[in-house]
C-alpha cells in the first residue's frame, strides 16, 4: 500500500502524463520480458523442431529445398524479431512523453504568472520543479529500456544466424 | 359785605399776637431776663436729660454690641469644625470629580475601542460566506459600529453573540435555503450546502461568495466532475463523504475560472495549432484505416494459407499464387522471377499511407516548433512595446508557444507509435510474401506429389 501511495504521490506531483508514462513503461517491460522468456524457453524447442524438420528431408539441395529452407529461416527470424520494433519505438516515445509532461507543466507555470503576476518566485520554482519530473521519468524509463532493445536485437540476429548455419545443405552451399 | 370779611381777619391777627401781648404784658427787662434764665434753665435741664438719655442709650448699645460680639464669637467657635468638614468635603468632591473624569475617559476608550472592533468585524463578516445565510447580521453590526453614544452592556453582549455565532457556524457543515445566482445570471432560491465558511455547493455545483453583494454565485467554470459528485450526493447517507474544500475561502476556486478550458487552450494555439490538430486528426484516421485494412489482409492471408489449391484474388498471397499458377514447377528460374515480380507488385498496396503517417509524425513537432517561434516573436513584440512590467501581456505569446509545442507532441507521439505498428504489420506481411511464398509453394507441391 505504501508503495502504491508513493507512486500515486509521484504521479500527482508530475501530472497526468506520468500515468501515461507509467503505462508505457509497463508495456515496454512486458514486451522486454516476453522477448527474454521467449529466447530462454520457447525458442530452443522451436529451433530444434526447425532443424529436425530440415534433417528429415531427403532432398536438401534442390530449388524447392532451398526455398523451404529459406522459408524456415524466415519464419524463425520473424519469430525472433517479433515486437522488437515496438520495443524500440516505445523507448523512443518515453523521452517525448516526458517532454510533453514538461511542456504541460510549463503551461501551468505560465498560467500562475498570468493570473498572479511573477512576484511569487517560490510558486514558480515549485511549478518548474514539478514540470521537470516527467522529463526525468521519461529519461529514466528510456535509459533502462535502451540496453535491452539493443541486446535483444543482437541476440535475435545471432540466433537467426545460428539456425541458418545449422540447416546444412547437402551440396555444402550455404 | 366788607365788614363781614374784616371780622375773621381781625380775629386771626389777634390770635397771633397773643404771646406778644403776654410779653407785652411783661414789658419789663427783668422779667425778660428772668424768663430767659428760666428758659435757659429749662433748656439746660432738657439737654441734661437728653444727654443722660443719650448716655443710657449708648450704654445699652454697648451692651448689645458686647452681646453680639460674644454671640458672634460663640458662633465662630461653633463654625470652626464645620468649616473643616466643608473643606474636607470640597477636597473629596475634587477627588471624586477626578475619578469621574478618569472613568469617563476609560469609558470613552472602551466605547471607541468597541466601535472600532465592531467596524473591523463588520468588514470580516461581510467577507464571510455566512452572510449569505444570515444576511440580517450585517445591519445589526453596522448599527453597532456607527452609533456615537457610549456603549451599553446590551450592545457589547450582542457583538459578543455575533462573534461567537460566526465562530461556531464557521465550524459547521450546514444545509440552508439561500439565494443563488446561476451562470445565466438568474437569482433563485436553492438548497445550499455549506462547509464552514470555506466552500458552498448548490445542486452539486460549486458556489462563489461575492462579498460586495453578499450573494452566492455559481462558478461559471466548475471543477472536474469527480469533485462535484460528492457534494451532489452529500447528506443522503450517513456514510463519510470526501469533499474537496477550498481553504482559501474561494480564491482558489476563483482562479479556476481564470484557467482556460480545452477549447480556449486550443484557441491559444492559433492558426498553427489548428493546422497541427487537423494534421493530427488526418494522421490518426489514416493510421486507423491502415490498421483495419492490414488486419483484414492478414486474416485473409491466413485463410489462403489453409486452402492453397484455390487461390483467390482478394488477398496478396492469393494474387501471388495466381500469378505463378500457369508456370510449371520445373521452370524454376521463371517461377522465381514471377514470384519476385508479384511480391514487388503487392508491396505498395501493403505499405500505402505508411510514409504519410511517418511524415505527419515528423512534421507535427516541427509545426509545434514553428508555433513556438511565432509565439516567442509575439512575446518579444509585446516586451518591446510595453516592457517587462506586466507579465500578463507576455503570457499570451508564451502560451501560444507552449500550446503549439504540446499539440505537436500530442500529435506526434501516437502517430509515431501508430506508424511503428502499421510498419511492423506491413513489413511482416511483405517479409512473409517475399521470403516464404516460394517455400509455401514448394511445400505444397511436395505434399501434392507425395
Amino acid at each position: 500500500m505504501t508503495m502504491l501511495y508513493a507512486i500515486a504521490d509521484f504521479a500527482d506531483q508530475g501530472g497526468g502524463v506520468l500515468w501515461l508514462l507509467f503505462g508505457t513503461c509497463l508495456l515496454l517491460w512486458t514486451l522486454i520480458l516476453e522477448r527474454a522468456l521467449f529466447l530462454r524457453f520457447a525458442w530452443p524447442s522451436q529451433a530444434r523442431s526447425a532443424i529436425q524438420q530440415w534433417q528429415q528431408r531427403s532432398d536438401r539441395d534442390s530449388w524447392r529445398a532451398l526455398r523451404i529452407r529459406e522459408a524456415l529461416v524466415s519464419e524463425s527470424s520473424m519469430a525472433l524479431h517479433a515486437v522488437l520494433p515496438l520495443i524500440r519505438v516505445l523507448v523512443v516515445l518515453c523521452p517525448l512523453l516526458g517532454l510533453l509532461g514538461t511542456v504541460l507543466g510549463m503551461i501551468g507555470v505560465f498560467e500562475v504568472i498570468a493570473t498572479s503576476g511573477n512576484d511569487d518566485a517560490q510558486a514558480m520554482a515549485r511549478g518548474i520543479y514539478r514540470a521537470t519530473i516527467p522529463t526525468m521519468a521519461g529519461l529514466v524509463v528510456a535509459l533502462t529500456g535502451i540496453y535491452f532493445t539493443v541486446r535483444l536485437g543482437q541476440l535475435a540476429d545471432r540466433e537467426a544466424a545460428n539456425l541458418q548455419r545449422q540447416l546444412e545443405l547437402d551440396g555444402g552451399v550455404a | 359785605m366788607k365788614a363781614l370779611r374784616t371780622i375773621p381777619l381781625f380775629s386771626l391777627t389777634l390770635v397771633l399776637l397773643s404771646p406778644l401781648f403776654a410779653q407785652a404784658q411783661v414789658d419789663d427787662l427783668d422779667q425778660l431776663l428772668q424768663s430767659v434764665k428760666q428758659q435757659q434753665q429749662q433748656q439746660r435741664q432738657l439737654n441734661r436729660q437728653r444727654e443722660a438719655e443719650f448716655l443710657a442709650d449708648r450704654q445699652r448699645q454697648q451692651r448689645l454690641l458686647n452681646q453680639a460680639r460674644t454671640a458672634f464669637e460663640q458662633q465662630q467657635q461653633e463654625n470652626q469644625p464645620l468649616l473643616a468638614v466643608t473643606e474636607a468635603n470640597a477636597r473629596e468632591i475634587e477627588r471624586l470629580e477626578k475619578d469621574l473624569a478618569g472613568v469617563v475617559e476609560d469609558m470613552g476608550d472602551l466605547s471607541s475601542g468597541f466601535r472600532e472592533f465592531a467596524g473591523d468585524f463588520s468588514a470580516v463578516l461581510q467577507e464571510s460566506m455566512l452572510t449569505a445565510q444570515l444576511p440580517e447580521r450585517g445591519a445589526t453590526l453596522r448599527a453597532l459600529a456607527d452609533a456615537n453614544t457610549q456603549v451599553t452592556i446590551e450592545e457589547i453582549q450582542s457583538l459578543w453573540l455575533l462573534v461567537q455565532e460566526e465562530m461556531t457556524e464557521a465550524g459547521k457543515v450546514t444545509r440552508f435555503d439561500g439565494q443563488v445566482i446561476d451562470t445565466a445570471g438568474v437569482s433563485k432560491t436553492a438548497d445550499v450546502l455549506r462547509v464552514g465558511v470555506f466552500t458552498a455547493w448548490a445542486g452539486g455545483e460549486y458556489l462563489r461568495y461575492v462579498p460586495e453583494t453578499g450573494e452566492l454565485l455559481a462558478l461559471s467554470r466548475q471543477p472536474p466532475a469527480r469533485y462535484r459528485s460528492a457534494a451532489a450526493g452529500f447528506g443522503g447517507s450517513r456514510e463519510p463523504v470526501v469533499l474537496a474544500v477550498d481553504p482559501t475561502r474561494g480564491s482558489l476556486l476563483g482562479m479556476y475560472t481564470y484557467t482556460p478550458d480545452l477549447r480556449e487552450r486550443v484557441d491559444q494555439g492559433g492558426t498553427i495549432g489548428l493546422i497541427i490538430i487537423a494534421l493530427g486528426c488526418f494522421g490518426i484516421l489514416l493510421t486507423l484505416w491502415r490498421l483495419i485494412v492490414l488486419f483484414f489482409v492478414s486474416v485473409k492471408i491466413k485463410r489462403q494459407l489453409g486452402q492453397l489449391d484455390t487461390a483467390s484474388a482478394d488477398n496478396p498471397l492469393g494474387r501471388v499464387l495466381l500469378s505463378v499458377s500457369d508456370v510449371s514447377h520445373q521452370e524454376e528460374e521463371l517461377l522465381q522471377l514471377k514470384l519476385d515480380e508479384a511480391v514487388l507488385a503487392e508491396m505498395p498496396g501493403l505499405e500505402r499511407g505508411n510514409g504519410l503517417i511517418k511524415l505527419i509524425a515528423a512534421i507535427s513537432p516541427l509545426l509545434g516548433l514553428l508555433g513556438t517561434v511565432t509565439g516567442m516573436i509575439l512575446t518579444f513584440q509585446a516586451i518591446s512595446l510595453f516592457g517587462t512590467g506586466d507579465p500578463k501581456l507576455m503570457a499570451g505569446g508564451i502560451s501560444q508557444a507552449l500550446v503549439t509545442t504540446v499539440l505537436g507532441l500530442v500529435v506526434a507521439i501516437p502517430l509515431l507509435f501508430g506508424h511503428s505498428l502499421v510498419a511492423y504489420l506491413a513489413r511482416g506481411m511483405i517479409q512473409r510474401l517475399d521470403e516464404q511464398c516460394a517455400g509455401v509453394l514448394a511445400r505444397h507441391a511436395e505434399r501434392k506429389e507425395s
